[in-house]
């Protein structure tokens, strides 16, 4: 993963609907990825599991995959 | 009542047992919804198909939906924030509507669902010519 995702890309909100860019940090499982793996910082990572969490109550994210 | 407002957005998913022509109306009701609660409207984006990741289900009456895709939209609008709960009450009434969310947002929509599209098809078209670049250059 790249060094900060988020800002070399200028995502200032991580929206839930944006779905590519949410599975650049799921595992395999579909779980979230670590914060270690996924290098994000602390602020970006907490939007990101909130948006990833919102995208899995919608559907357009698994809960559990394989 | 100005600087007590906030920007929500409303996402919804509507049961793809509603037909096309009844799309529009079922949209309509959810705009209507919020704009009886007290919310402006900013930015929306119409429903449309799409697979869910898993089996949903929802419970009207006597009758049990399963369902494995849905219509999905959303509406952005401002409102104060007591406003919000009429909102939420209203949606979870509506019989057509499967799933939905409402969340504060950035008034700016720098995600639209069409914007992922033409993104997606984007990046599929240049790899097409390529292909057959390379394919001709073997030959």
């Amino acid at each position: 993963m790249h060094k900060n995702y988020f800002k070399e890309n200028r995502i200032e909100y991580v929206d839930y609907k944006d779905v590519e860019t949410l599975k650049k940090f799921l595992t395999p499982h579909a779980r979230i990825q670590s914060k270690k793996r996924s290098a994000a910082p602390a602020k970006n990572q907490r939007q990101l599991a909130v948006a990833v969490k919102r995208a899995r109550f919608m559907g357009l994210l698994p809960y559990v995959s394989r | 009542m100005e600087g007590n407002t906030q920007v929500y957005e409303l996402g919804y998913l509507l049961l793809p047992s509603i037909t096309e022509d009844q799309l529009e109306g079922a949209e309509d009701a959810l705009k209507k919804a919020v704009s009886a609660a007290g919310g402006t409207e900013i930015a929306s984006e119409s429903p449309e198909k799409i697979d869910l990741a898993y089996t949903m289900t929802k419970t009207v009456g006597v009758s049990r939906y399963v369902v494995n895709d849905a219509y999905i939209g959303w509406v952005k609008f401002e409102a104060e924030p007591s406003a919000a709960a009429g909102v939420k009450e209203a949606v979870s009434k509506m019989e057509e509507v499967l799933r939905f969310l409402l969340i504060k947002a950035p008034r700016e929509s720098d995600f639209t669902f069409a914007k992922a599209r033409e993104a997606l098809i984007a990046k599929e078209v240049p790899e097409v010519p390529n292909g057959e670049a390379k394919a001709a250059g073997v030959e």
